[in-house]
């Protein structure tokens, strides 16, 4: 059966992100009229939410994969930034790095930023506490959309991954951008990095639109729901199918997903798609 | 009672030894203080005994999940604690809610001691452990308890609680009377019910806890295993195979004889690749 080949250190995943830093990026994230944060006048910009995302998406996998002796290499990952160029988008000591194992990223933060957080108080009400939040990634908004010049970066990635994992879970590539390709139509090289298969099925990619449509957020939409505009629609028919694996454990999560959902979201949250992956038993709360 | 038991423990493949989160414990409720415990707590290794004797025999395996920060640790708590309880905290599911409520209450001061012990050895706890250490460990737990017949010889009781997929087998003969809880292969998955270090709504617990009890006689064979163990176990019964009868080629084994079965059980794609832990309890 397809994706269902175990990921641990012997046999590591590969997760590639390709993260739109286009000048567009500059633009306020839409929200869904009566959506967002009460306290928030402005939305934020596309270019934060998406740096936002996929730091807080690096912080809960290294929690994720940490044990007593330290966070195993589950995976190896690599952050590709498109948008005055294509590059690796790492910030601090691991700049200009491509595919790095995850005790690697866990110890090389660009920085820590104070955040603060609520958690219990331990009588029924919540205390605010500061923590320090690792940043791996800094958000740009410059340039054009060079989409498929980025997929193909990924797909030459996923080759190199590929030959030299070949019985592995198939690589994985979560694109970030609020869809405008301007160097093509991304559908062709999206359709080629696919291509790439091991002996437990092609390569994955996953589709993260950010948009100012301020349309309601859709998740892992059927390959004929209504989309709110023609840059989701492409990118959602773009997006590899969840594989059975992760569809039973999204549906076990309360996700709405047919047989044949699709890895995309539309101004909602991707990181759901790693926590989806199978690393062994998994904590539920009784609560 | 007398009883001939074997352990069988060996960590997931791909792992070194010290990361084997599963936890077991066999013992004497009867016995007092450090003397309960018949056999320690294994790392991965093969044990064997027979004890003679005794009251009562207890029996526990527990399996840490797998994104547990602290898992081992949470898992030898439960057994320990299950080793240690009153017979009556495994009669129903709210007795054994209380029995994980207890080993709750232990964990914040093991957790006090661990970020201590971590400090004088000079590793702090890292950003990425804070929030796993905070959220505490997760484990599954089964317990089963065996007492001899007041008078009659060769014949008793037993009975088992449980949350989550660690198994019992009790088998008679060539055949498998009892699989608890869970009783066929297809049934094992990634999200068990588990016992959670910072405790949880009791009821909830109680609801998903299960309890059994039955009669032992001379030559029955109990096994009490972890997840990947009791899913083989279940599969090759259900293809009318004996299980029964190759792990009673592994009893005299040596580490190294039990790890090289393991390994091509997990080639042969008959056992996934997880921590094995199998306790093998013939009482007498």
């Amino acid at each position: 059966m397809p994706y269902t080949a175990e990921i641990s250190r012997a046999n590591p995943g590969c997760l590639i992100f390709l993260i739109d830093q286009s000048s567009s990026m500059d633009d306020p994230i839409g929200r869904a009229p009566g959506g967002g944060r009460a306290d928030a006048d402005t939305p934020p910009r596309k270019a934060d939410v998406v740096a936002d995302s996929l730091n807080r998406l690096l912080f809960e996998l290294s929690v994720r994969c940490a044990k007593e002796e330290g966070v195993r290499d589950y995976f190896h990952i690599a952050v590709v930034g498109y948008g005055s160029g294509v590059r690796p988008a790492l910030s601090g000591p691991l700049a200009g790095r491509d595919l790095v194992p995850l005790s690697e990223i866990v110890a090389h933060p660009a920085r820590f930023e104070a955040r603060v957080k609520k958690t219990s108080d331990g009588a029924g009400g919540l205390v605010a506490r500061t923590i320090e939040f690792p940043v791996w990634v800094e958000p740009v908004a410059a340039g054009g959309t060079p989409m498929c010049q980025a997929l193909g970066t990924a797909a030459a990635l996923v080759r190199g991954w590929v030959d030299t994992h070949p019985d592995g879970f198939p690589p994985i590539v979560l694109n970030l951008t609020d869809g405008e390709s301007t160097d093509g139509n991304p559908a062709e090289p999206a359709t080629r990095l696919r291509y790439h298969v091991t002996g437990d099925g092609e390569a994955l990619l996953f589709n993260l639109h950010i948009s100012s449509n301020r349309a309601d957020p859709i998740e892992f939409p059927g390959p004929n729901d209504p989309l709110p505009d023609q840059y989701a629609r492409l990118l959602s028919a773009m997006s590899s199918e969840l594989p059975p694996g992760m569809r039973a454990y999204a549906t076990e999560q309360g996700h709405d997903v047919t047989d044949s959902a699709r890895g995309f979201v539309f101004n909602a949250d991707l990181s759901a798609v790693v926590q989806f992956l199978d690393l062994g038993t998994r904590a539920t709360d009784l609560r | 009672m007398r009883a001939h038991i074997t352990l069988h423990a060996l960590h997931k493949g791909g792992t070194e030894p010290h990361e084997y989160e599963d936890a077991a414990w066999v013992g004497s409720s009867a016995a007092a203080g450090p003397d309960r415990g018949m056999m320690p707590p294994p790392g991965p290794a093969c044990r064997r005994g027979e004890v003679g004797r005794v009251a009562t025999v207890r029996a526990a395996v527990s399996d840490g999940a797998a994104d547990s920060l602290l898992a081992r640790r949470w898992a030898e708590t439960l057994v320990r604690r299950a080793g240690a309880a009153p017979t009556r905290l495994l009669r129903g599911g709210a007795d054994f809610a209380d029995l994980l409520g207890q080993a709750a209450d232990r964990w914040p001061e093991l957790m006090r001691r661990y970020e201590l012990m971590r400090e004088a050895r000079g590793r702090p706890l890292a950003w990425y452990e804070r929030p796993g250490f905070e959220r505490g460990a997760h484990a599954t737990l089964l317990v089963a308890h065996f007492a001899a017949h007041r008078w009659a010889p060769g014949c008793g009781t037993w009975s088992a609680a449980a949350l989550g997929d660690s198994c019992l087998f009790h088998v008679r003969g060539d055949r498998l009377r009892v699989a608890f809880p869970v009783t066929r292969a297809a049934d094992f998955g990634t999200t068990p019910a588990l016992a959670a270090s910072g405790g949880q709504d009791h009821a909830a617990a109680a609801a998903r806890a299960h309890c059994v009890h039955g009669r032992w006689l001379l030559g029955d064979r109990f096994y009490l295993a972890t997840d990947a163990m009791a899913a083989w176990f279940l599969r090759r019964t259900e293809h009318g195979g004996k299980p029964w009868a190759a792990l009673r080629a592994l009893d005299s084994a040596a580490p190294g004889d039990l790890a090289r079965w393991v390994e091509r059980q997990r080639k042969a794609g008959e056992l996934r690749n997880d921590d094995v832990t199998i306790i093998r309890i013939e009482p007498r």
